[in-house]
């Protein structure tokens, strides 16, 4: 009872512990960095490679499956926290669908 | 004219007096004793003198329920051996050696390991859990400076997530070279605090309660019935014990030498002893 208790208590602080981390991540973005990025998001290589990524996502998230944020960013080519803020959010994915790492 | 009281009735009487005069107020608790309250051979069981939480005085006035107090009272912290603290934590026993050789290792109260291994608390697990956490990313000495100075901010986390049943992170951060701020608070307003800071170059956070609900599991598994890691956040051993640890970290940071470090102080005999009387063994 009391395990299940702290097990809820700690799911919380681990999503929030994501969110922190995506915050971070913004936050330490140069100027030009975030200029960069803009013109990749509108560069064909980057529609390409989330035409490829999309199925598998969508299945994924269909299924209720987490899925590994920074394994979508890599195949992107593009920081966690953009992957999620400019592409995963237009499938309905949120925070809570994301996982930096597999348990 | 009434009877003299007999030779044992004198003794009894003498002893109601003493206790009087120590200011502590015993209840008969023979009737309906409440679980986990210990009692004398007698039937009767010590309570705190009636202490006003309000004023932080002993007036009658916003006093607390006398069942509230000895509800605090019989709130014993878990120590248990330290074979069986290695088997809730999962760590290794060579990994712990290699630690105390080294000046690395960690306990509760700021210490560098436990009074007694016999005796370990529960609390001291938590302490070598952040420590490993927190290795992964710092040194292992950083991380044990960490966890060993800034033990009043994670032991508040970790009172608020047990008793209040609120989700506290424990969290560090590097904002320059040589600045680093550690501290704790709910999760879900850390993101907003971070955001509204300076970037910083390392942010490491701690989920204790993960460790705690671990523990718990291991536990389970291993047939130990877990009682209470850390006295409630408002309970007055707690305050004070914390008051203590800070006012020590400040006299040291007045003395500090990078050049000499030292290892920390053991706890002060006061503080053993009040350690003792909250700790109940588990096994």
């Amino acid at each position: 009872m009391s395990s299940a208790i702290t097990e809820r208590i700690a799911d919380i602080c681990d999503l929030a512990r994501l969110n922190t981390e995506l915050v971070v991540m913004a936050r330490r973005r140069r100027r030009q960095e975030a200029e960069q990025i803009n013109e990749y998001l509108l560069s064909l290589e980057f529609q390409q490679r989330a035409e490829a990524l999309e199925p598998r996502v969508r299945a994924e998230l269909a299924q209720g499956r987490p899925v590994l944020l920074p394994e979508i960013a890599d195949a992107l080519g593009v920081p966690p926290d953009i992957a999620l803020a400019c592409w995963l959010s237009q499938f309905g994915a949120t925070i809570r669908d994301v996982v930096m790492e597999r348990k | 004219m009434a009877p003299l009281p007999s030779r044992a009735g004198m003794t009894e009487i003498r002893a109601t007096r003493r206790r009087q005069a120590r200011g502590l107020r015993y209840l008969n608790v023979a009737g309906g004793r409440p679980p986990g309250v210990s009692v004398s051979a007698t039937g009767w069981v010590a309570i705190a003198p009636p202490l006003c939480y309000t004023h932080g005085c002993t007036c009658t006035r916003s006093m607390q329920p006398v069942s509230e107090i000895a509800r605090m009272r019989a709130m014993l912290i878990g120590s248990v051996p330290l074979k069986t603290l290695l088997a809730l934590t999962g760590i290794n026993r060579e990994t712990l050696k290699s630690d105390r050789l080294r000046g690395y290792s960690v306990a509760a109260f700021g210490a560098a390991r436990s009074v007694v291994d016999e005796r370990c608390l529960l609390v001291d697990a938590i302490a070598m859990l952040i420590h490993n956490d927190l290795s992964g990313t710092l040194h292992r000495r950083a991380a044990s400076v960490v966890v060993r100075g800034f033990w009043d901010k994670w032991a508040e986390a970790l009172a608020r997530i047990e008793h209040k049943n609120e989700p506290v992170l424990f969290a560090i951060g590097q904002v320059s070279e040589t600045v680093w701020w550690a501290g704790s608070g709910l999760a879900r307003e850390l993101p907003l605090f971070v955001a509204n800071q300076p970037p910083m170059q390392r942010l490491l956070t701690v989920n204790i309660a993960r460790h705690k609900c671990n523990m718990e599991q291991r536990a389970e598994k291993l047939g130990i019935g877990l009682s209470t890691f850390i006295l409630p956040p408002d309970d007055p051993r707690f305050v004070s014990w914390m008051a203590e640890f800070r006012r020590d970290r400040e006299s040291r940071q007045e003395m500090f030498d990078p050049l000499h470090m030292k290892p920390p102080h053991s706890p002060s005999a006061r503080l053993r002893k009040s350690v003792e009387e909250a700790a109940c063994r588990l096994q």
